[in-house]
């Protein structure tokens, strides 16, 4: 009963966010023509695009993780690849390397967020690997381990930054979905971003069944017929993918891959089949509405506030919440 | 509307069971088997017993391939484990650990049909027949009225009985079970060891290890006994239950005598 409310309420916000959305921002100025407002609604298109993909696809990648390593404590930031990404991203702008090798920035940011994600990764799978094989608790170790080597690295690397990049990168490292450093031919990017986001988050949700089977026993998950270090590798990398993508196009946004899987599990119930595509949905939702509030905010005041302020202004209660009824 | 009961799988008739050649095994540096050999055949109960630390839980994770041998190897049908996926695995045989646990609150239904993960393809929907599967193997199970209930609201009990009851639905022909009864009330006790002797009589091999001699001895037709991470013993169990055999290898001298109804050895502690 709750789940079918849920399948119906989801989708409905979801419209209601995006209609919503279009229609408030900054102000178009004091002529409220359909000229006027044209140029308005792709920006406006672009920065929802961008809440419901990025909101999702932490979500899905949230929810998968959570599963994998049977944890509801976990979400992308904690395994260490979304600072990793971000690592990559600030050495891309700081370097500005990408626009020399003729990439249009936000690909080169993409391609460095993915090899960062990617080496963040592999570092993770090496300190957790013992004797060939790793147990799911020195997984999440290694990965806040490398996580917190990684947001140092890129406060060393805000410190380099001046002006402009220092600027950018602090709302790239923060979360922005505003997509204003997208310029034109970079909305082919943002496609492509979004196309491989998608088959990424379907290959996640076709795995549900192994992803119910794994949140047993080890042992009992193989015996069940789960290969689980191959389904832990194929996760693991295409979260690292996901991440990757997430945070050169928007940041790195924290909370969102914590709480909306563990909200969507008490709707919609622990199976995978409906946890990773309710997630989605929920992401969405939930970033769209957390951007709608940074923009109701900025029309009233004269500050642009970071993404993740929102997230975490809502998500550390909702963290320290669900910490307290895991161990009560 | 079919009545299906969970038995043995028939898909693989010329089934011999499991053949464990020369091997070794360590872990890090404490060497627990070494040169082991044993045949299991598919249609046997055996039970498998022996003080703490002798290596029985060893013994049934690299029957169910969760270790690796170090050294030899271990033929399931006359095919070395190495080679099986883990789908085809789990069609053979099923394990039961100790203990479980659950990291989502799943009801008791959707546990009992993640024993049909290994028959079906990614894509695929649960079908009728799997869901008939899961209700005939609750009752049997004697916990269908739990069917509905979460997972990790039940007692401990009731838990290694939805766990027993996944591992039917796996259709194994070999069913290993590492101390099921351990969190068992005696009339669930009762039960389990019934039905597992019901599953054999109908063909299903089980490898049982227990820490209850007694219990063993009652209902298994072999009895595997390890020591000090060796084979010591291997035999029927109404032979092999004596005081000097327990003495031997637990250390103390327990009495002896006859269970009342089936006639078979008991050992008792000498109080």
């Amino acid at each position: 009963m709750r789940a079918r409310l849920g399948w119906i309420i989801l989708p409905l916000a979801l419209m209601g966010l995006i209609a919503v959305s279009l229609v408030v921002g900054a102000s178009p100025g004091k002529s409220c023509t359909w000229e006027a407002f044209k140029p308005l609604l792709s920006i406006r298109l672009t920065r929802i695009l961008l809440a419901i993909f990025a909101g999702g696809v932490l979500a899905v990648v949230g929810a998968a993780l959570q599963g994998l390593l049977q944890n509801p404590l976990v979400d992308p930031y904690i395994i260490g690849t979304s600072s990793g990404a971000g690592v990559g991203v600030a050495l891309s702008v700081l370097l500005g390397w990408t626009t020399a090798l003729g990439l249009t920035s936000v690909i080169g940011h993409s391609l460095f967020g993915f090899a960062g994600a990617l080496g963040a990764l592999f570092l993770v799978y090496a300190l957790a690997r013992i004797r060939g094989r790793f147990s799911r608790l020195s997984l999440i170790l290694s990965g806040v381990a490398v996580g917190f080597v990684g947001s140092g690295l890129i406060t060393v690397l805000i410190a380099f930054a001046r002006d402009q990049g220092f600027q950018r990168l602090v709302y790239l490292l923060m979360g922005d979905v505003s997509g204003k450093w997208l310029s034109a031919p970079e909305t082919l990017a943002l496609g492509i971003g979004g196309v491989i986001s998608i088959l990424g988050c379907i290959w996640l949700t076709f795995r549900w069944r192994s992803l119910d089977v794994i949140s047993t026993n080890i042992e009992a998950a193989e015996s069940l017929g789960v290969d689980t270090q191959k389904l832990t590798v194929e996760v693991f990398i295409i979260s690292a993918v996901l991440v990757g993508i997430v945070v050169s196009f928007v940041g790195a946004v924290s909370f969102v891959g914590l709480i909306v899987p563990h909200t969507v599990r008490f709707i919609f119930g622990p199976r995978h089949s409906k946890v990773l595509p309710a997630s989605f949905l929920a992401g969405a939702v939930l970033l769209l509405a957390s951007d709608l509030g940074l923009k109701v905010i900025s029309i009233y005041f004269p500050v642009t506030l970071p993404l993740s302020v929102v997230t975490t202004l809502v998500g550390v209660p909702a963290f320290l919440y669900l910490m307290r009824r895991k161990t009560t | 509307m079919t009545r299906y009961t969970p038995t043995p799988s028939s898909i693989h008739p010329n089934a011999s069971g499991f053949q464990v050649k020369n091997v070794s095994f360590s872990y890090g540096q404490k060497p627990l088997f070494e040169d082991l050999s044993v045949a299991v055949g598919c249609r046997e109960f055996c039970s498998v017993v022996g003080p703490n630390g002798a290596g029985k839980s060893t013994f049934i994770k690299l029957l169910a391939r969760l270790l690796e041998p170090r050294i030899g190897e271990i033929l399931l049908d006359d095919r070395t484990l190495r080679d099986y996926s883990r789908r085809e695995l789990a069609r053979r045989t099923a394990y039961v650990p100790q203990e479980s646990f659950f990291a989502w609150d799943f009801t008791v239904t959707e546990t009992v049909l993640q024993g049909r993960h290994s028959y079906l393809k990614p894509l695929e929907r649960y079908h009728s027949s799997d869901y008939d599967l899961v209700h005939a193997s609750l009752r049997r199970l004697g916990i269908e009225g739990l069917a509905s209930k979460g997972i990790n609201h039940i007692s401990s009990g009731e838990r290694q009985l939805a766990v027993v009851a996944r591992s039917l639905v796996q259709q194994p022909s070999v069913i290993l079970l590492d101390e099921p009864l351990n969190h068992l009330d005696l009339a669930h006790q009762h039960q389990a060891l019934g039905l597992l002797n019901e599953l054999n009589q109908e063909g299903m091999g089980v490898v049982l290890v227990a820490h209850d001699l007694n219990q063993a001895a009652l209902v298994s037709k072999r009895m595997l006994v390890f020591s000090d991470g060796a084979l010591v013993e291997d035999g029927n169990p109404d032979d092999l239950l004596t005081p000097g055999m327990v003495e031997q290898y637990w250390g103390i001298k327990p009495l002896q005598g006859r269970h009342p109804k089936s006639k078979k050895r008991q050992i008792f502690l000498p109080f």
